[in-house]
This record gives structure tokens, sequence and C-alpha cells, in this order.
């Protein structure tokens, strides 16, 4: 056994040499290479992931916004629709009343005008009547000073009256 | 020409053998601590050079390790282990292929005693080396599984009484992890050194021309066997740390 260790140039020793070599390697480079570079690497990723993640949640915040935007105007246009055609609807409910009452009062005018005029007129008749009664009755109490006998004048004084009278009944 | 299965001892100090692996060893040691710790002086948010090639092999190899153990946690305590293994073999493989190395040296002894002692040599051409790995590896394997599964459930895959059957496959187990040891080291060890005879071999028949393609080739493996070595100590961890159904 020995001599096979010797053929092969086994020593102990170099055994032991190789194995510390390869400890002090190992110790060595996972202190000064792997564990820095694994922890940078780490550390660029987790910041690069928060930088999409943060970027990711500003667009999401983006379009909520936006949304929210649209969805406002979309409420207010309707509130604005609502509240123009409220008005209208209003504006049709007051000319009508104002139409109506017009209406009424023009008529309610038109009725006092005709009766004032009606009343103005049977006055104004009334007046004409007697004084155009009045003034016959002059104009025939003169002629019929002279010609007309007192028969005749009881006659024709009928007469004029019966007119008048007619006269009146047409008008 | 000849070839030494063994490392040859150039020095000693205080009676401990410096042979020219270990001596090579050390320069593979010291170039990759150093550029280790230059590439990551000063991290960079925007990788630049070194750093970001460092970062880009570093990020491969850990998404690897992850696809293979699973979680996050085990990845980062199995990650330094397969990397080390992977980039100290990859290059001692390639330090041995260096012109140089292995040709520059002096001869000693008398007479028939001559012996070319190189100065340098691949620390994977010596069993030294590639033994202690396999130790490491079978070792730190077995550790992780206790650590993960816990000892007597891990313990459960060597010893079992169950039932005949499990107690045999306990016994194949066990003798599987001695064949582990034997097979890492040797499966190293005999690439490696194969590729150096080879390349000795041919350049001395026909020098400079010839020797060129089979030191690509010899690249090519170099590459191969540390990806096998952690690749496979990357598997057998991850076995170990998977409990048995």
């Amino acid at each position: 056994m020995s001599e096979l260790f010797q053929n092969l140039g086994i020593k102990w020793q170099l055994l032991a040499a190789q194995v510390f070599n390869f400890f002090i390697l190992f110790f060595v480079l996972k202190k000064f290479l792997y564990k820095p570079i694994l922890k940078f690497l780490k550390e660029r990723r987790e910041a690069i992931e928060e930088g999409l993640k943060k970027s990711e949640l500003a667009e999401e915040k983006f379009r909520e916004m936006r949304e929210i935007q649209a969805r406002e105007l979309t409420k207010t246009r309707k509130v604005a629709q609502e509240i123009v055609e409220e008005a209208k609807k209003r504006a049709e409910v007051t000319q009508k009343e104002i139409l109506a009452d017009a209406k009424t009062q023009s008529e309610t005018i038109f009725l006092k005008a005709e009766r004032d005029i009606s009343q103005l007129k049977n006055q104004r008749l009334a007046e004409a009547e007697k004084e155009i009664g009045r003034l016959a009755i002059e104009g025939l109490e003169y002629m019929l000073k002279e010609k007309i006998s007192d028969e005749k004048k009881g006659s024709l004084q009928e007469d004029a009256i019966a007119h008048i009278k007619a006269i009146k009944n047409a008008s | 020409m000849e070839i030494s299965l063994a490392s040859e001892q150039i020095t000693h100090f205080f009676g401990f053998p410096i042979t020219n692996t270990l001596l090579l060893s050390w320069v593979v040691m010291g170039i990759l601590i150093t550029l280790g710790a230059v590439s990551t002086y000063r991290l960079n948010a925007v990788p630049r050079g070194l750093q970001n090639a460092l970062e880009a092999v570093i990020e491969k190899l850990f998404a690897l390790v992850k696809s293979v153990i699973g979680t996050d946690k085990d990845t980062e305590k199995v990650f330094p282990f397969i990397v080390t293994f992977f980039v100290f073999i990859l290059v001692s493989n390639w330090f041995g292929l260096i012109p140089g190395v292995g040709t520059i040296g002096v001869e000693h002894g008398q007479g028939d005693q001559r012996m070319f002692l190189p100065f340098l040599r691949a620390p994977t051409s010596d069993l030294n080396t590639t033994l202690a790995f396999a130790f490491i590896s079978v070792i730190i394997t077995n550790i992780f599984g206790i650590a993960t599964i816990g000892f007597t459930k891990y313990a459960g895959k060597f010893i079992s009484f169950k039932s005949p059957i499990a107690f045999f496959v306990g016994i194949l187990e066990s003798v599987a992890e001695i064949a582990k040891i034997l097979s890492f080291s040797f499966r190293l060890f005999g690439n490696v050194f194969a590729g150096e005879v080879l390349l000795v071999v041919i350049a001395s028949l026909i020098p400079y021309i010839a020797p060129i393609p089979f030191l690509g080739l010899e690249v090519f493996v170099g590459f191969i066997q540390a990806l096998v070595f952690s690749m496979l100590t990357l598997v057998f961890i991850k076995v170990a740390i998977t409990a048995a159904h």
C-alpha cells in the first residue's frame, strides 16, 4: 500500500497542503468575490424591480385618474343636460301660464271695454234721443206756429215720437 | 524523455516537501485571489470591464447551481464550493498548458540518475491535489446531507435494517462514497496527466507545429474536466440534500 502511494506520489503533507489551499481560496473568494458580487447583483435586481413596480404603480394611478376624470365628466355632462332640460320644461310651463294669464286678462279688458262702450253708447243715445226729441219738437213748434193746425200738430207729434221710437228700436 | 507520475520535489521547508505542483497551486491561488479582490474593490452600478465579465460569469453560474439545487437559501451555501472547484480546477488545468510550465527547469543527479526537474507543473496533474479535492467534495456532500435532512435520516441511507434490500443498498451506498473519491480524483488526474504526457510525446516526435491542435484539445479537456468535477459535486450534493422517499 505504501509502495503504491509512493509510486503515485501521494504524500499526506501534500494532500493536507492542497486541502488547506482549497479552503484558503474558498474563504477568500467567498468573502471578496462571491458575496460582494451576489449582494450587489441582488441589490441591483431589487432596485430595478422596485423601479419597475413604481412605474407600474404610477401608470395605474394615471389610468385610474383618467377613469375618474372621464366618469366625472360624464356625470357633469348628464347633470348639465338635466339642468337644461329642467329649465326648458320650466320655461314651457311658465310660457303657458303667462299666455293663459294674458288671455284671461285680455278677455277681461275686452269685456270691460265692451261694457263701457255699450254703456257709453246707451248713455249717448239716451242723450241724443232726448236732444233730438227736444229739437224736433222745437222745430215743429216753430213750423206749426204758422201752417199746421192744432189737429195736425197733435198727429205729427205722435208720428215723430213713433218714428224716433222706431229708430231707437232699430239701433 | 522521462515521465514521472509523482510530482517533483523542488525543495523542502522544515521537512515539508514543496513540489512543483504545489508551487503552481500557489501561483494560481494568488492570481485568483488578486483578480477577485481587484474586481470587487469598487463595484459600479453600471458594470464595466472586469467587473462586468465576472458579474456575468457569477450570475450564470449562480443560475446554473440554482437550477439544480432549487431554493435560494441552499444555493447560497452550495454555490461558493462549486464555483471554487470550477475556477481552481479550470485555471490550474490551463496554467499547466502555458508554454514554459513543465518545460523550464533544471537537471539534477548524476549519470543514470540524472533527472529533469521542471519548476512548475499543473496542480491537477498531481494525485495529491485531485485526491484532496475529491475528499473535500465527498465530505462536504455528506455534511450538506446531514445538515439538511438530519443525521439519523441521512445515516439511514447507509445503515438500514428496514429490509434486506435496504440493508444491501446501504452497503452499496457506502461503497459508492469511497468509489466517488477514487473516481473524482483519478478522472481529473488521469485526464490532465494524460494530456500533459500526450503533449510531451507529440512535441518530442514532431516539434513546433504538431502539438498545436493537441494544445487546443487540452484547453477543451481542461474546461470539460473542471465542469465535470464541479457539476458532479453539485449533483451529488443535490442528491444528498434531497430526502429519500
